[in-house]
């Protein structure tokens, strides 16, 4: 079947490359004749300075053969070339020996016993020769053969395998996924070892030709979600790819929502349990962040290192980062709600305190907590975008700006720092919604200005009627929540202990579908009282 | 398009809409309510808190306080016109105390509270008081024993903490039970007291103050407070305080008990002529917590008889004061502070029918019969009394 489906796609690419070239002309084939080759590969590349060429010669016998080979350089490991495709066929010794051969026994004896790589295949047109070279490949044209060999060469600087900068965690693998799509997927495929974890490629964007490669379990991911984003991913029609986010952007079910329908991550051992949940991932070549789809919201509140250390924190903290949410949501909606509308649901000595800093400030409240709000939003933006040295620094101006200055010079009322940053410090827990949520904090601030309470609570049933219309392929957003499935609530907001989770999330998988036996309770050995 | 019509009607077409400032707001904490005996005009007394004296920062050297008089033909009226005086808005929700002058609770309370309940501007759960033998504003304003920098809170925390030779009642049950028939209340009282040490004077909050209707017929003393507390189980909050009885074994030396649990209740009893009786029967829990006698118990029994003759005087001591109650109650007021009629009602509806005309009559010489049962749970963890050893 997946055979079926790659021919499926070569036909798609094709097909729409003939479309392409219907305009100007017909795939041109590969001359016998290497000069003629040559000039066409030449022509093609244009006079690109990072394009190398080579020529040489392989004897038949005693009869000199041109030999014409392309790379480009910093893409290929010229080592390998040089030792693999070079060498041998230079070798004197070995072709002078053999007595000259009829030319076609003389190209497969160089295709199957001379070239030593472990891959190769053999092109048969200008174009697809010169998309080998593009994505890493050497080309060898040998004079009077009317194809050519491309020659798995590619190799070129990438970071190493890193901790991930946005996703760290105190137990737990420390590697993340880095550029390159290759070492991307056999990072999953160190983790999962099973013939079913199958890794389909596209290329997709029309310049830049980037590999977009979907890994999913046969027999655990439902195979029309599979079918659902090759669909996806076949529709688009741009010019480039240059980070997962063009793809997620491109295939989300609901543009126009705040809230993100795909995940995505740089931890491989995240991306791993999820595919063995039955979700899929998308890799992108050329980005760390891998994403996977059907993403559900209570994904957010979720950590690998739920899973690592033990229930009874786990769920803990799970309630906390709810907490969180909440809190960084609705802290400034609230705040001014009760010291501009409700002031009677503050405890007296509270509101007295209040208002004693209220006193000599010159704004309303809810401008105060709006310029506010939006200082810490500049600031952040400022710590991410400058510099690391200089993050600091900006970090150590705003903490003693707004924390003392403002204060002490009665711009700013002190418990409205507090405010803000405990909207900020609980903004930190629950990164993956962070555009929802910042969005989500100016719309309740603005209906806490204008309605109090009232508004709040207006674009809270708002917000939460929008959110139960989500759908991520096929899965309701707010699963088990909002379509109440008790069974999954075992790992939603508590974590239940992992003996207890014995089968795969049901909306996920869309069948039932065990994850592990049910005898798997740590048991003390029989025969010991 | 229609859903956001929708959305724009819910948020655009609701009631109240109004948006104040802290800093606009003057947060009004306790209240005092006199009347001008010439012009018979209320005076409305209230104290305003002044955060900025509470700063933490840069605090204001003045009180954290302010008490401000008005006077108008209705208490509507006044709380309204108290915004032209000061430059903050009044506002009445955080308020703790009201006090009453005994000439206006005379005169009748519905009028007063009325305007506090549809206005729904001061809320319900507001301390209610009569001051007694003082105006009720000179009570905002005396020097009190107090650590609160705001009088007002430290009133409030004197109804907290009131015992039980205290009654203590708030705004809503105060109205809910002037509006029950066969039911009268009995409200906090706050008297001055002069005493020898800085600042020479305190309020005190000490038994209570009658009301048959919604007008006030009498005060009673702590004495009858305490009968009344055990009747009614003690109102808002728990009946606790310590009881001193007289010791046993030696004479002017003295037995002090706290009260812990109390179960009362009130059982009407019909009989076949129509005879209309009540029985109250109040179970007291208490707690030995200091014997001053120093003769030696010989063994077990001796004690557990002791403890007995204990219980036994405890139990004389609060009849007593049940029926010191309950006479006066009949004979002097003519008001069902107890709410017999309320419970005769509850148990005998057809009775009550009958009777709910001239019940205040039918009250004040209607029989009763008082049950007491007083047990020492607990003499502090020491066996009977102890003799000083040479």
């Amino acid at each position: 079947m997946v055979k079926r489906l790659k021919l499926k796609q070569k036909k798609a690419i094709s097909s729409s490359k003939q479309n392409k070239n219907k305009q100007q002309s017909p795939p041109e084939p590969i001359a016998k004749d290497l000069d003629k080759n040559v000039q066409r590969i030449k022509q093609n590349f244009k006079k690109s300075a990072d394009v190398s060429y080579r020529d040489y010669q392989v004897y038949n016998g005693k009869t000199p053969i041109n030999v014409f080979m392309c790379f480009i350089d910093g893409l290929v490991k010229e080592d390998s070339i040089n030792s693999f495709a070079i060498k041998p066929l230079m070798e004197p010794d070995f072709l002078n020996k053999v007595e000259p051969l009829p030319n076609d026994d003389f190209f497969k004896e160089v295709k199957d016993r001379i070239i030593s790589t472990s891959s190769m295949k053999e092109a048969n047109t200008i174009d697809d020769v010169v998309n080998g070279v593009l994505s890493g490949a050497t080309a060898i044209f040998i004079d009077g053969y009317a194809s050519a060999f491309l020659i798995k060469s590619i190799g070129f600087e990438s970071r190493n395998v890193q901790e991930p900068q946005t996703e760290a965690s105190v137990r737990g693998p420390r590697e993340g996924f880095n550029e390159v799509l290759n070492v991307n997927s056999s990072l999953i495929r160190r983790k999962i070892k099973n013939k079913n974890l199958i890794f389909e490629d596209m290329e997709i964007g029309k310049e830049t030709k980037t590999v977009v490669r979907i890994g999913y379990i046969e027999g655990i991911a439902n195979t029309k979600v599979v079918e659902e984003v090759k669909q996806r991913l076949k529709r688009i029609d741009t010019d480039s790819i240059l980070e997962s986010g063009y793809i997620e952007q491109f295939i989300e079910d609901h543009p126009y929502s705040i809230f993100p329908t795909i995940g995505n991550s740089e931890k491989p051992d995240k991306v791993a349990a999820k595919i063995v949940e039955g979700r899929i991932a998308i890799f992108c070549d050329g980005t760390p962040f891998v994403l996977t789809v059907p993403h559900v919201f209570i994904e957010a509140l979720q950590v690998p290192e739920d899973y690592y250390s033990r229930p009874y924190l786990a769920s803990l903290l799970r309630m906390f980062r709810v907490l969180a949410l909440f809190l960084t949501i609705g802290t400034p909606a609230i705040f001014v709600s009760v010291a501009t509308f409700h002031h009677e649901m503050v405890p007296a000595l509270l509101l007295t305190t209040m208002a004693a800093a209220q006193e000599k400030v010159p704004f309303p409240t809810f401008l105060e907590a709006l310029l506010m709000t939006i200082v810490f939003e500049l600031l952040r933006e400022a710590g991410v975008r400058l510099p690391r040295p200089v993050g600091s620094a900006i970090s150590i101006v705003g903490a003693l700006v707004i924390g003392e200055a403002a204060v002490t010079a009665g711009l700013v009322s002190a418990p409205m720092v507090i405010v803000v940053a405990l909207t900020a410090i609980t903004g930190f827990v629950v990164t993956a919604l962070n555009d929802a949520i910042i969005l989500m904090r100016f719309i309740l601030l603005f209906m806490a200005g204008a309605f109090g309470f009232y508004g709040v609570l207006i674009a809270t049933f708002i917000m939460l009627a929008h959110l139960s219309s989500l759908r991520s392929f096929g899965t309701p957003y707010l699963t088990p929540i909002a379509p109440v499935i008790l069974s999954e609530w075992k790992d939603a907001i508590i974590r239940m202990p992992l003996w207890l989770l014995h089968s795969r999330p049901q909306t996920i998988t869309w069948k039932k579908s065990e994850r592990q036996g049910t005898k798997n309770k740590p048991q003390r050995p029989k025969g010991r009282g | 398009m229609k859903k956001w019509i929708m959305i724009l009607c819910l948020l655009l077409l609701t009631g109240c809409w109004d948006r104040k400032e802290l800093s606009e707001i003057g947060i009004v904490a306790g209240m005092a309510i006199d009347k001008n005996s010439e012009t018979g005009e209320y005076i409305m007394t209230s104290q305003y808190l002044r955060p900025a004296a509470e700063s933490t920062q840069t605090p204001t050297p003045e009180q954290p306080f302010l008490v401000v008089s008005t006077t108008g033909k209705t208490i509507a009226a006044v709380m309204n016109k108290a915004n032209y005086t000061i430059d903050r808005k009044s506002f009445f929700a955080h308020n703790k105390v009201i006090i009453i002058s005994e000439e206006v609770a005379r005169d009748g309370l519905i009028p007063v509270i009325d305007a506090f309940q549809r206005g729904k501007e001061v809320r319900g759960h507001v301390w209610f008081s009569v001051a007694k033998d003082i105006e009720a504003k000179k009570l905002l304003q005396i020097k009190q024993e107090k650590i609160s920098r705001v009088p007002a809170n430290a009133l409030s925390n004197l109804f907290e903490n009131g015992e039980y030779d205290a009654t203590t009642v708030d705004l809503l049950t105060y109205y809910k039970e002037v509006l029950c028939a066969g039911e009268d209340s009995v409200v906090g009282v706050l008297i001055r007291e002069e005493t020898d040490i800085e600042p020479y004077e305190r309020v005190k909050l000490s038994g209570g103050a009658a009301f048959k209707k919604d007008k006030l017929v009498g005060f009673l003393d702590e004495s009858e407070t305490r009968g009344y507390n055990w009747i009614t189980g003690g109102g808002a909050s728990p009946v606790q305080g310590a009881m001193t009885l007289p010791s046993l074994l030696e004479k002017d030396k003295f037995v002090t008990v706290l009260l812990r649990a109390l179960k009362s209740d009130i059982q009407p009893n019909v009989n076949e002529d129509g005879q209309i009786s009540f029985t109250i029967n109040v179970e007291q829990k208490l707690r030995m917590t200091g014997q001053e006698s120093t003769v030696e118990l010989q063994d077990r029994k001796e004690i557990t008889d002791y403890l007995n003759d204990l219980q036994g005087e405890a139990e004389k001591k609060i009849e007593a004061e049940i029926k010191r109650v309950i006479d006066k109650a009949q004979k002097e007021f003519q008001s069902d502070i107890f709410a017999f009629g309320d419970i005769l009602y509850k148990h005998y509806p057809k009775v009550w029918n009958k009777e709910k005309e001239n019940w205040s009559e039918t009250f004040a010489t209607v029989p009763y019969t008082v049950n007491v049962r007083a047990e020492i749970i607990s003499s502090g963890l020491l066996q009977g009394p102890f003799k000083p050893q040479e």
